[in-house]
């Protein structure tokens, strides 16, 4: 059984789409990256064309998501996006009018055909992370419950803490995630990195070692601040 | 059924041989049937420091081809009952290991023996992970020293991940840390890492301080254990080591600065 996230159209807006595509990504980055979404449209009344097609995938792909075809679309955008490669899905209701009235519904952008969301799961180790050992927390966060040797590197997509002492290197926020942070009780790593952007050893301020922080990123620059 | 301890490092050249004897030779004395192996194929040490070179008639290697069995290449030592020493093939390399055949020799050897000490070689490839792999319990040799510390670090790390009852979800392999080469006078200087240092960053618990000792390199060049000599530090500790092995609660001794007592003074003075 395959799940797949179905969007209803209920306006050609694609300011608003986007906007409520970034809302949505965000509630669940790790569920909803790289999700197939069908586009319904179903409810739309206005009139839509390839083009806006077009623009709409840009913005799913933008997003995160991957666009998979259309479902509920009028005869004409059905044989443009079939030209363009683009995958028809059976509707669900009669095929639609173009002229027919229809009161827009309030916008509900989407509607989850699959079970709710699973919260990320989080890895929590409670063994101390050894040199040249390698653990990756992929699509959510990393608790290491001791210390990180020097030479040991610990990855996760969403945020790092080590309750202990951190030798090794911290990579927090791997998939590109800006916002992950990493928490430590006594910074001593090799080099820490936020989405890419990386400190070494060398460059961590003085009288931030050896004390209980939290790294994050602002700006393309890594704070690193006391807790 | 036999307890397999594995003594390994990482690091070269920090005293697992040294301890490999030490230790076996420690358990045959308290009266457990022992034998040692030396996992070293190619650069074998074990029947030099045990005194035994001159009697190697087959190998481990011999064994595990099955050009011999293990009664005609075990090594009865002539000073201690219990103690047996399976020493490393010189001839061949490190390739000739294989784990089937490592098994086989320790399934044989664990019906009649009750400890069965596998002398790692340095590093961590194949006799490493060889000598490793069948471990119930293991001492991670470690010189107060950082790239000493980083690579028992790593060797932990493997410890816990590629042996036989991690990859059979058993009972972790038990680990022990012994320091060797403890200079209790550098350290209070600041020169050498302490106990405390050491334990800060490898976290497992402590079953020896064997400190700096020239009586050492006397025991190697004899090929007598050192834990045979009664007068020295090193030899009394490894003793001390021993005993918390067997689960004795012992003070650790040699960790400060001796004092020099009056009398030791008015020595100096007369000669």
């Amino acid at each position: 059984m395959i799940s797949l996230t179905v969007l209803e159209v209920y306006s050609s807006d694609l300011g608003d789409l986007n906007q409520q595509l970034r809302d949505k990504a965000h509630q669940a980055p790790a569920f909803f990256r790289n999700a197939p979404v069908m586009l319904d449209f179903e409810h739309i009344s206005e009139e839509v064309d390839i083009d806006w097609l077009d623009s709409a995938n840009r913005l799913l792909t933008g997003n995160n998501f991957v666009p998979v075809g259309i479902a509920g679309a009028p005869t004409s955008l059905e044989y443009a996006a079939r030209a363009r490669g683009i995958a028809i899905w059976p509707s669900s209701g009669t095929e639609r009018q173009p002229s027919e009235p229809r009161q827009p519904e309030p916008e509900k952008p989407q509607k989850v055909a699959t079970p709710p969301p699973v919260q990320p799961l989080t890895k929590v180790l409670h063994q101390p992370v050894r040199s040249g050992q390698k653990v990756y927390a992929q699509g959510g966060d990393l608790i290491v419950l001791a210390s990180v040797s020097t030479g040991a590197e610990i990855l996760a997509d969403g945020h790092i803490h080590v309750y202990g002492t951190l030798r090794g290197r911290a990579l927090a926020g791997v998939q590109g995630d800006e916002s992950a942070r990493i928490f430590c009780h006594d910074l001593q790593a090799d080099l820490v990195a936020i989405a890419g952007y990386y400190m070494i050893n060398d460059d961590l301020p003085a009288d931030k070692r050896q004390t209980a922080v939290q790294i994050f990123l602002d700006q393309e620059h890594l704070h690193i601040e006391s807790l | 059924m036999a307890t397999v301890i594995v003594i390994t490092s990482g690091k070269g050249g920090v005293g697992k041989t040294t301890t490999s004897a030490a230790i076996g030779t420690g358990l045959a004395m308290r009266g457990y049937k022992t034998v040692v192996i030396d996992f070293d194929v190619g650069l074998r040490n074990l029947d030099l420091i045990m005194g035994c070179e001159r009697r190697v008639v087959y190998d481990f290697i011999n064994v595990i081809r099955k050009e011999s069995n293990l009664n005609q290449s075990m090594i009865k030592d002539k000073r201690v009952d219990n103690l047996y020493i399976l020493p490393a093939s010189q001839t061949r390399d490190k390739d000739t290991l294989d784990i089937e055949g490592v098994e086989r020799v320790i399934m044989e050897l664990s019906e009649s023996f009750d400890y069965i000490i596998c002398d790692s070689p340095a590093g961590i490839e194949r006799g490493a992970f060889m000598a490793m792999y069948f471990a119930d319990e293991a001492v991670v040799v470690t010189n107060p020293e950082v790239s000493s510390v980083r690579d028992s670090d790593r060797i932990l790390g493997l410890l816990a991940s590629k042996t036989h009852r991690a990859e059979k979800n058993m009972e972790p392999v038990k680990e022990h840390l012994l320091l060797t080469r403890y200079e209790p006078s550098r350290v209070k200087k600041g020169e050498m890492l302490s106990v405390d240092d050491v334990q800060e960053i490898l976290a497992i618990p402590l079953l020896g301080v064997i400190p700096e000792s020239k009586t050492v390199l006397q025991a190697s060049n004899a090929g007598n254990p050192v834990i045979l000599d009664s007068e020295s530090s090193a030899g009394q500790a490894y003793d001390d080591a021993v005993g918390r092995l067997l689960g004795e609660d012992l003070v650790h001794r040699f960790l400060e600065v001796e004092k020099k007592g009056f009398f030791n003074k008015l020595r100096l003075f007369r000669s």
